[in-house]
């Protein structure tokens, strides 16, 4: 059909003549129904059976013709309505009215309650004698009502389809939204516990009804639940396994692991929503950090050797200086200072870079199985006149027996190096200097005790920060990266470095993993 | 008289290297670039190279690789790079020594004099002894019982030398501390005692132009000493 027929007009006069229709309908079949008694209506009113039979046949006749061409009228009014309801001329939107927006099941109860009452109404009626006119009244009257509400009712469900509002508008679909709403807020914990009743209710409900009654339904559902209950309890623990297995992974320091979110359900897709996000930010923040750090060691480096570049001119002149042996003892004063303080400048400046480079992971370690004990010993083999000549004593124990660890002998050298020169550099004059090395439980434990020359008012855990040492002053030689330095060293090698002081003793000790040869 | 070329673009450490070279008795020619160093090395007589490695117009490392096409003259490299990459890319292009600056300068001068004893002296040392070994400029002459560094002539004390022989027969091996100890005093090593580490020490103070920086010598830590072959 086409838009021009669609206007209220139409739709008023299609109402009203369904009406008609449905009234004719009704009236000539309830006539056509009580023919006997509208025979003596008809004829007048008289007595029993002495009217004309032809006049009989063919009043049914054109009865059945009327009403079955009423009947006709009357569908495709219903057609005509059916498909004109709720549109209109103007555009293709469809209109909806305020009945439309309540909800089909209380229309069906509104229905129901009418058909009871009508019911109810008919039944008293019933119960009295009316002659033809009034009943035809009656009937009439009935049939205008139930039409209307009949009519109203079903061009409203008519509309909710085509507005495609039937389900969303429905009592059914707002509480199970409304109860999905709910379960989404609740907290895990409460929902797990809600879904547990839940389920186990209807499990029971099921359970009563199949082995009181034998329904056979009902087994079906208790098998049913039980199958389900599995099949979630299985696949949640699935989800969770590599939840778990990625989540230690990552935290092995494999960042790039990922989950793929669309495999999972419920709280395990938060999860693992929430560890793809963590994990995206951590390797974010690490690949940031690496990169700062490179940027800062390739700075140090460059400002490195721009420093020693004037540094070599003032390291070399200031010789010059001494060797045209100036007799001035303030000058000859002097010249020692620069030349110290030159030196140290330049310590520093190796320091500095290697600090740097060691911190980026700028550096390639050459692991190897090494013997702890030859390399103490070779150690002490360098320092022992530093030691004499400040008086130190060095009391070694080593164990007799070779000490096998995995790490790279010129940087471990350069740890112990690094305590021997703490100990050689700041430990108190004429006092005794204790090695040790110890293996306990598959761990070597390197141990160096010395009492401080200053005393040590700063945190242990400061020590081995960069730039700090023990007297605060720096007057001394020393560029207060040693520790640092050993430090770092140890933990790229895989050893743990401490530092233990009590009072003015100060035990520096590092433990490796031995390995059994 | 020996004549040296020193070549840095910074003109006051090349005065200085000139005025320590000077007093040691050497001729110095100077030259502030790579190009130049090449065109002064073209036209006059050069026993030896003094070159620094970041330089404008032609670095040290571009200008070592021109001359080595047509010159075994000995190179020491100048370099405030210290890192270990690139003495061995220095060394590898046919520098005969690399020291990082800043440098101790009679370091430098002892450099140059060993560079020249055995650019001038070492080519007929060796090969009228039979149980002579040798490793780049060392020298140990078994039947003399003599140490020569460079040609000069080391004094060591009879454990010294003695070790210094083992390490120099079998050069490439790694002894251990142990392993010497049992060679030298032929008994087991007692322990708990640096005997032989600090003998080593004063081997390498001997033989060596900077003990911490040892050509011969060498220390793996952990394992212990050894004699490279060079």
């Amino acid at each position: 059909m086409g838009h021009t027929h669609y206007n209220s007009a139409f739709k008023t006069v299609a109402v009203l003549m369904q009406m008609v229709f449905l009234i004719v309908v009704i009236i000539m079949f309830s006539l056509l129904i009580n023919s006997y008694e509208t025979s003596m209506f008809l004829s007048g009113g008289r007595g029993t059976g002495n009217f004309s039979e032809s006049g009989y046949y063919s009043w049914i006749e054109a009865g059945m013709m009327l009403g079955m061409l009423s009947a006709m009228c009357f569908v495709l009014c219903i057609i005509y309505l059916t498909l004109a309801t709720g549109r209109n001329d103007e555009d293709e939107k469809i209109r909806l009215y305020r009945l439309d927006y309540v909800p089909v099941e209380i229309q069906l109860i509104a229905f129901l309650v009418y058909v009871s009452v009508l019911f109810a109404f008919c039944v008293r009626v019933g119960q009295k004698e009316w002659d033809i006119a009034s009943s035809l009244i009656l009937a009439g009257t009935l049939v205008f009502i139930s039409d209307a509400v009949l009519l109203t009712i079903y061009l409203s469900l008519v509309r909710k389809i085509k507005a495609d509002i039937f389900v969303s508008s429905s009592l059914l679909d707002w509480s199970v939204r409304t109860i999905k709403k709910g379960l989404m807020i609740q907290s895990v914990a409460r929902r797990t516990v809600i879904e547990f009743i839940v389920t186990i209710a209807t499990a029971l409900i099921f359970a009563y009804i199949a082995f009181t009654a034998g329904y056979w339904w009902a087994f079906w559902g208790l098998g049913i639940i039980i199958l389900a209950a599995g099949i979630t309890l299985l696949r949640q623990a699935n989800q969770r396994t590599q939840i778990i297995k990625v989540i230690t992974e990552i935290s092995n320091g494999n960042l790039g692991y990922k989950l793929n979110e669309s495999e999972y359900n419920g709280e395990c897709r938060i999860m693992a929503e929430k560890i793809n996000s963590i994990g995206m930010g951590l390797s974010n923040a690490v690949e940031e950090n690496l990169k700062s750090e490179r940027l800062k060691t390739e700075l140090i480096t460059n400002v490195s050797h721009d420093i020693k570049t004037p540094l070599t001119s003032i390291i070399n002149y200031v010789h010059l200086i001494k060797m045209e042996h100036i007799q001035n003892e303030k000058i000859e004063k002097y010249v020692d200072i620069l030349e110290k303080k030159s030196l140290r400048l330049k310590q520093l400046t190796e320091d500095l870079m290697e600090v740097s480079k060691i911190s980026s992971g700028n550096i390639e370690l050459d692991m190897q199985v090494i013997n702890m004990v030859e390399l103490i010993y070779q150690t002490g083999g360098e320092f022992n006149e530093i030691f004499e000549d400040k008086g130190l004593t060095i009391i070694t124990r080593l164990p007799k027996e070779p000490v096998m660890i995995f790490a790279d002998g010129s940087r471990l050298w350069r740890v112990v190096q690094n305590l021997y020169n703490n100990a050689a550099k700041y430990a108190l004059k004429d006092t005794r200097v204790y090695v040790e090395l110890k293996v306990e439980e598959g761990w070597a434990e390197f141990s160096m005790k010395d009492i401080s020359e200053q005393a040590l008012d700063v945190d242990s855990d400061d020590l081995s920060q960069r730039f700090v040492r023990g007297d605060e002053s720096r007057g001394t030689e020393g560029s207060g990266l040693g520790l640092s330095i050993a430090r770092s060293l140890t933990n790229l090698m895989g050893g743990t470095f401490r530092i233990n002081l009590d009072g003015d003793l100060f035990t520096v000790s590092i433990i490796f993993p031995c390995i059994n040869s | 008289m020996n004549r040296i070329l020193v070549c840095d673009d910074d003109k006051e450490i090349v005065e200085a290297i000139e005025i320590y070279l000077q007093q040691e008795g050497y001729e110095v020619l100077k030259a502030y670039d790579g190009k130049e160093a090449l065109k002064i090395l073209g036209e006059e007589e050069v026993d030896l190279l003094v070159m620094d490695v970041m330089m404008p117009y032609l670095d040290g490392i571009r200008a070592t690789l021109q001359i080595r096409k047509s010159s075994s003259i000995p190179i020491i490299m100048l370099s405030a790079k210290s890192e270990d990459s690139d003495k061995i890319l220095g060394l590898n292009i046919g520098a005969d020594d690399y020291l990082t600056k800043p440098f101790n300068p009679l370091e430098l001068v002892a450099r140059v004099k060993s560079q020249l004893r055995r650019y001038t002296k070492l080519g007929n040392a060796s090969g009228n002894s039979s149980v002579v070994y040798q490793t780049g400029g060392l020298l140990l002459n078994d039947d003399l019982k003599e140490v020569t560094v460079d040609g000069e002539p080391v004094k060591l004390t009879p454990i010294e030398y003695n070790i210094l022989l083992l390490l120099m027969k079998n050069q490439g091996k790694v002894y251990s501390i142990s392993e010497i100890y049992k060679s030298i005093w032929n008994a087991e090593a007692i322990g708990a005692d640096n005997t032989v580490a600090v003998h080593i020490r004063h081997i390498r103070e001997k033989i060596e132009i900077n003990p911490k920086e040892p050509r011969y010598i060498k220390v793996v830590w952990g394992v212990g000493y050894k004699v490279d072959k060079v």
